[in-house]
């Protein structure tokens, strides 16, 4: 078998185990997001909330044209997994003082797919 | 010279919940409409974001949100036979300012009411015979029925995207529901909101006396939420601050959230603020409404505004002021018992008990406007009153929708009102009382109405409206055996410490917050004799004005008004849809 051959089966095989996957949990993550969309715009448009299009990787605070708390403002943190994660588990013990009206996602499978989709916006 | 500005179709007076929901039928179909509001938007001001949404003392005790009464209040007085005088602050009840109206800043208990509401007349005379209503009570008919307004109740309640519980799906009584709840084609758009710790302990005791409670009807959303027109809710943080408050999670469903920003999408959509409307322009002869007249409140210029429909959709006092004031349609005369505008005008009887429990925490800063746990047991005629001196009743409720700092101090009675025993008592108490209160009907009565003060005027030189109003002999005993039954409840509540049982008393108090549940006043009707607008809300006086909101209603029933009212006002845009392409008596 040749090594091109190898390749293709190799990735078909790789991308049956992974897409239907991914096709599944692509709707949930889509879902969980559903309780950020009413602040929350993944287009650029500042809302209720700072737009989170590209906040993966992003320093706190720093969206143009919204007016952040001084809390989040002062914060200096860069979103990334573990401090999404973080943070929407209880935002107001992680940046007290923040003004988020939302208290945050219990479930941790929940927070992760949120992140996720969060993380695939990029 | 007020300037006098280009023609427009549908000019709404008022930019609250009604206007928002007729709009919405009337620019979904391309129909021109102006909306004019007195008020400002607040959506993107210091009322809608934290921390400054949090400011009990500037938004709830100093009312940042509503009327301003320095430049307009009423006058009131008990009876015909006393001199009227103006209320200075008003605590009763408090019309709101600014686009959203009073539904932005409201609790958001939203309730369909009993099936037999809108032919209350008939009800009562078939059960109980003719004589069964007191000469000095003019109940009378809406000239409409329930099923006619279901769609639009059901529209209504999928726009705000309820949480609730059914009780009643198309004749089916539902577990766990209000078996008393007039017949829904369907589930409510979203399930309950989390029961609270006095509504566990009022299920408990309800149960064991045999009633059925059930989770009250809530435009506060249980959940995420996305309505038939795509604008959204966000779940519900249980923070306390609803009534009196804009919701800065987009968790209570309002006009301001919900309609407003869809309506400005649209093009044949415009809306006004800062626009006080003074008078409405009316050719007698012809009978028809020319416009209306308003003043910029930021210039000071007057406008005159020409519009081929008008609709007075300004709350129950603007509704019926501005008809006095235009003259249009007779005022009521209660010797003669002549005349229509002003009669009929009604408000809320309320009462409740107060209930403190040592080992059981409370916790009331957890709570939504609309969490409660009630029962319908003796609410309106859903029991026998032929043995009964009084008709009507009220629906009873462990309702806990707030904790905060300065509204909520129960303690218990004989507390001292300052000082260091009072100090103990709150620390002592606060986490562990709550109430039980009766909401209950209040029926016409021939003394009680509004027309316009003779004495008395507002900032803009307009005589004010004035209140003849008392809680009279029906409903003072209607609430002292509605609360006997509450104080039953209590006790099976079992609390530590309860306080007295005492049915609403007279005199009215406009001291005290009640509730924002004033109706009449403009009343509908299928009889230009006894009514101010047809059953289509179409003025008998002119063809192309039409009013809507809690004025029109007859009489007031044992649940907070707006259900019916958006239900009304959804239909009327349809209505108007209709009359904007072919004018004619609805
Ligand atoms: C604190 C509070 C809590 C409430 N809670 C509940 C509840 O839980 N359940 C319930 O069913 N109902 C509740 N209500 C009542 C509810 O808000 C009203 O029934 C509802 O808003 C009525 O809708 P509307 O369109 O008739 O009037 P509104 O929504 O009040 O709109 C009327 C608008 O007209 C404007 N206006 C008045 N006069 C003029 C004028 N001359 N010129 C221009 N504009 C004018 C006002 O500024 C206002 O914006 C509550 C009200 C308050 C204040
Ligand atoms: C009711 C409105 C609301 C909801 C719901 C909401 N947020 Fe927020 N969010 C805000 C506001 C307002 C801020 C700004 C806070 C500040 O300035 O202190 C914010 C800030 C943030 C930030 C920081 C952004 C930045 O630019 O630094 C992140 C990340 C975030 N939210 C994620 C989420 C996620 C994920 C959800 C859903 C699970 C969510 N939010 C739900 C209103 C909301």
């Amino acid at each position: 078998m040749g090594l091109y051959l190898r390749c293709i089966l190799v990735m078909a095989v790789v991308s049956a185990l992974i897409l239907p996957r991914a096709a599944r949990s692509d709707a949930p993550k889509k879902a969980a997001f559903d309780q950020c969309a009413v602040c929350h715009s993944t287009d650029g448009s500042n809302g209720t909330g700072p737009t989170l299009k590209g906040v993966f990787g992003r320093q706190s605070g720093t969206v143009a044209g919204f007016r952040y708390s001084r809390a989040m403002r002062g914060a200096g943190i860069r979103w990334d997994e573990k401090t999404l994660d973080q943070y929407l588990s209880s935002p107001q013990e992680f940046i007290a003082g923040n003004v988020m009206p939302f208290s945050g996602v219990d479930d941790p499978t929940e927070r992760a797919s949120i992140i996720a989709y969060l993380r695939a916006l990029n | 010279m007020a300037k006098r500005l280009p023609h427009r179709r549908v000019v709404i007076v008022g930019g609250g919940l009604c206007a928002a929901l007729i709009s919405r039928q009337l620019t979904a179909q391309g129909v021109d409409v102006l909306v004019l509001e007195r008020g400002i938007d607040h959506a993107n001001g210091p009322a809608a974001r934290l921390p400054s949404q949090r400011d009990e003392l500037r938004w709830a005790q100093r009312q940042g949100l509503m009327q301003n009464w320095q430049r307009e209040t009423y006058t009131l007085r008990h009876t015909r036979h006393e001199e009227s005088l103006p209320v200075r602050w008003m605590g009763a009840f408090l019309p709101g300012e600014g686009v959203g109206g009073a539904a932005s800043h409201w609790n958001g208990q939203t309730w369909r009411w009993s099936e037999y509401d809108p032919a209350l007349r008939t009800r009562y005379e078939t059960r109980y015979g003719k004589s069964a209503i007191p000469k000095e009570m003019p109940l009378q008919d809406w000239g409409t029925t329930y099923a006619e307004l279901e769609p639009y109740h059901d529209l209504f309640e999928k726009l705000f995207g309820l949480s609730g519980k059914a009780g009643n799906i198309e004749g089916l009584i539902q577990a766990g529901g209000n078996p008393f709840e007039a017949p829904r084609r369907d589930e409510y758009p979203q399930r309950p909101l989390e029961i609270t710790e006095a509504g566990i302990i009022f299920k408990a005791a309800t149960e064991s006396l045999g009633y059925r409670p059930f989770p009250g009807p809530a435009a506060n959303s249980s959940g995420t939420y996305l309505n038939p027109d795509g604008q959204r809710l966000g779940p519900c943080q249980y923070c306390g601050h609803c009534e009196r408050f804009l919701c800065e999670a987009h968790a209570k469903a309002t006009p301001d959230g919900l309609l407003y920003p869809l309506l400005r999408t649209r093009k044949s959509f415009e809306i006004r603020t800062h626009a006080q409307v003074l008078h409405i322009d009316y050719d007698r002869q012809a009978k028809r409404a020319l416009g209306v007249r308003y003043l910029d409140l930021e210039s000071g210029e007057e406008y005159q505004q020409p519009a081929d429909i008008v609709v007075l959709a300004a709350f129950t006092m603007s509704n019926t002021r501005l008809l006095l004031l235009s003259g249009i349609g007779a005022s009521y005369d209660p010797t003669a018992r002549h005349g229509v505008v002003g009669k009929n005008f009604c408000y809320q009887t309320q009462s409740g008990v107060g209930l403190f429990f040592r080992n059981r925490w409370i916790n009331p800063f957890l709570a939504a406007g609309c969490t409660l746990t009630a029962i319908d047991e003796y609410n309106n005629d859903n029991f026998d009153h032929s043995a009964l001196p009084f008709l009507g009743g009220a629906n009873i409720s462990a309702g806990v929708t707030n904790g905060r700092p300065i509204r909520s101090r129960s303690t218990p009675s004989g507390t001292p009102r300052w000082g260091t025993e009072w100090k103990k008592a709150n620390a002592e108490w606060y986490a562990h009382s709550c109430g039980v209160g009766a909401q209950g009907s209040c029926y016409p009565h021939v003394e009680n109405y509004l027309d316009l003060d003779p004495v008395y005027r507002d900032i803009y030189g307009l005589p004010l409206l004035r209140m003849t109003f008392d809680f009279r002999e029906n409903e003072v005993k209607m609430s002292r055996w509605v609360t006997e039954k509450v104080g039953e409840i209590c006790k099976a509540m079992a609390p530590d410490i309860m306080g007295p049982v005492k049915g609403l008393q007279g005199p009215f108090d406009s001291r005290v917050y009640q509730s924002t549940h004033v109706t009449g006043g403009t009343v509908m009707g299928a009889d230009p004799r006894s009514s101010v607008v047809s059953t289509h809300l179409q003025h008998w006086d002119a063809e192309n004005l039409f009013v809507v909101g809690a004025s029109v209603y007859p009489h007031n029933s044992g649940y907070n008004p707006t259900g019916p009212l958006a239900a009304l006002a959804l239909r009327l845009g349809d209505d108007l849809v209709r009359y904007s392409s072919r004018p004619r008596q609805l």
